[in-house]
């Protein structure tokens, strides 16, 4: 993270900025008075090309402004693209057509709930508030969804939708297209440098390493561009940072994998904190539990557990062939649960299986079982077998869940029943679990507005931030389909905030 | 199959003439794939339009590997049948990824989508 100081940049030295800054590691230094010279001018310059930035983008294209986007990699959609299209919505028309009582209050509890007291309820109201309205900007703009509404764990009451293709390029995609078509400027390839400020701390602009390959982090050609607005910050989340993850939680090393991709490594939010920018629960970083260690990153087990293992089928410790948590708990709950499971510190993978009237909307079934990571068996005892899982135990738990079904009372770990199903019908479909590093809850502090706050408690005027590189929305927890609703939504936020702003000549 | 849809794929292109200035290649010039070989101009993809400060020896834009090789819609159907998932269509990606995510020119070339898959794509 070695930092540039070139004299076409000014840097404000004051008490507490310039303290952040050397505690960030980097030497401040004051520049010359000289205006920089920008080598192009837009209105919004943002930063990242997931949920948040494309929304932030669009919007503030829609809103009048021109808008340049850039993205350090060499495809646009970051971890947004590879995801699994899960998207939670209070009140949404599928709900109703299905008769599921759901409000944004009641989305509000269950976010509570899932961080643990730690979330600022001001920016999930935002996130719960606008999630419907999140959800029709998409529609606009050529989104597609299931016909049906999903159960993820934490969640009260089903209220995640999903798209047609069962990953976030179902949203990504279309939003990029909306993008060229409505003439924002997007350039992959594309990485940010550093800011540029004005004498009295506000960003102006950026500096950016056009024809940037990641990783060579020298490559590329400087250029300094204006922002007469303000810059929008979407960069994502630090899940590939080992060091800087590891900073925060000493377990999470390179042992654990992650799901993300491989750009996830935190940059953007790096430079926010060397300006001053407050840091805020950096080191809750959730993991996903619905992995598999038999394939890398998100890969396909994720979505199988997502919507089948974990809401219709069940998940077994191997040594004693019994359930040990509840399956959809949330995240936390479920992964403290898992990691749990080692033996002379070594993980016991546990397994998560279903029948085949479970598996009916498993989208990556075929691929799971053509690639080895989920199996099928014809009778529990074959599936016992494979697993080393005893199998009279695992035969009297399948017996048990199953009462527990017909009763739709969870006595072991109250697990709300509302899709289960009794695991009756071959063939028994299965995988074995183990948790990766997934999404970062901390990030840069921000306002309701989406404007960064400094260590001094102000905002930096003309700095916004919008997503996953944000902190303090989702607490302890993250609940599943939440990273959508909290990207496309405060992404917008950013962008409506920003066009407010009265420019800058430049 | 797999062969016979990147040799189709290879045998598009074509050498192209530029307004550019010719840049002709020096004694100490990056390695070339045996496929481009035919191309003695680096301004074939080296355009002066994608330069940069003037600099146009940087990564290539999109633009001039489809000037030869057609538009994405053209490379997805000529890879629509291979046994695993198309390359140039992905659920994920669609036409918002660079050429150069995965075709190298100077260095090995390598499948973007295995960063989180393992399909067995050869690629050249």
């Amino acid at each position: 993270m070695e930092q540039h100081m070139t004299s076409r940049r000014r840097l404000i030295i004051g008490g507490a900025l310039g303290s952040a800054a050397a505690l960030a590691g980097n030497v401040a230094q004051a520049a010359t008075n000289a205006k920089p010279k920008f080598d192009k001018v837009y209105d919004i310059i943002v930063v990242g090309s997931g949920f948040a930035g494309l929304a932030a983008a669009l919007e503030a294209r829609l809103g009048g402004a021109e808008v340049l986007l850039i993205e350090k990699m060499p495809a646009f959609g970051g971890n947004s693209a590879i995801n699994g299209g899960a998207f939670s919505v209070a009140g949404s028309p599928l709900q109703k057509k299905f008769g599921i009582e759901d409000s944004t209050d009641r989305m509000l509890a269950d976010m509570i709930k899932s961080g643990r007291g730690l979330s600022h309820v001001d920016l999930l109201k935002m996130v719960v508030e606008g999630s419907l309205p999140a959800y029709e900007f998409t529609l606009r703009h050529g989104v597609k969804y299931k016909d049906f509404v999903q159960h993820f764990g934490g969640h009260s009451v089903p209220r995640t939708l999903q798209t047609v293709e069962s990953t976030g390029g179902g949203i990504t995609r279309p939003l990029t297209e909306s993008c060229r078509k409505h003439g924002v400027e997007l350039h992959l390839h594309a990485k940010m440098e550093d800011f540029v400020r004005a004498e009295d701390g506000r960003v102006i602009g950026l500096t950016v390493r056009e024809r940037y390959q990641f990783p060579k982090e020298d490559s590329g050609v400087l250029q300094t561009y204006g922002a007469r607005k303000g810059v929008i910050m979407a960069t994502g989340g630090f899940s590939r940072n080992l060091w800087f993850r590891r900073q925060q939680d000493p377990s999470l090393d390179e042992r654990l994998d992650s799901t993300n991709h491989p750009g996830a490594t935190g940059e953007g939010l790096l430079k926010m904190f060397a300006i001053g920018g407050a840091p805020v629960q950096v080191d809750q970083i959730q993991l996903g539990p619905w992995c598999s260690p038999d394939e890398r990153g998100f890969g396909l087990v994720s979505q199988f557990n997502t919507i089948a293992g974990f809401p219709m089928g069940i998940m077994v410790d191997v040594r004693t062939g019994k359930r040990f948590c509840n399956e959809l708990a949330d995240r936390k709950e479920r992964t403290d649960a898992i990691l749990g499971l080692m033996e002379d510190g070594k993980p016991v993978y546990p397994v998560c299986f279903t029948d085949s009237k479970g598996v009916e909307k498993a989208q990556t079934l075929k691929n799971g079982l053509k690639y080895g990571v989920i199996k099928a068996f014809d009778t529990i005892e074959d599936l016992a077998k494979a697993y080393g899982i005893p199998a009279d135990a695992l035969v009297e738990q399948v017996k048990r869940f199953n009462a527990m079904v017909a009763d739709k009372n969870d006595t072991e770990f109250h697990r709300a029943l509302d899709l289960a199903i009794q695991l009756d019908k071959p063939p028994f479909y299965a995988c074995r679990v183990w948790p990766k590093v997934h999404y970062c809850m901390g990030g840069v502090g921000i306002t309701a507005k989406a404007e960064v706050y400094s260590v001094e408690g102000k905002v930096i005027p003309g700095l916004y931030a919008a997503g996953e590189v944000t902190g303090g929305t989702h607490g302890a927890s993250r609940l599943g389909g939440c990273a959508i609703a909290d990207g496309l939504v405060m992404g917008r936020v950013a962008a409506d905030n920003c066009l407010k702003m009265k420019p800058v000549a430049l | 199959m797999i062969r016979n849809a990147f040799a189709a794929l290879g045998a598009t292109a074509l050498a192209l003439t530029l307004g550019a200035v010719s840049l002709s290649a020096s004694a100490s010039a990056p390695t070339v794939k045996p496929y481009h070989k035919a191309l003695t101009d680096c301004a074939a993809c080296h355009t002066q339009e994608n330069a940069v400060a003037g600099n146009p020896f940087v990564v290539p834009s999109d633009k001039a590997c489809l000037a030869c090789h057609g538009s994405y819609k053209d490379l997805a159907k000529k890879t629509e049948n291979l046994p695993e998932p198309n390359p140039h269509a992905s659920h994920h990606y669609g036409e918002g990824i660079a050429c150069t995510a995965c075709h190298k020119e100077h260095e090995p070339s390598k499948v973007y989508c295995n960063e989180c898959h393992e399909f067995s794509y050869k690629i050249k």
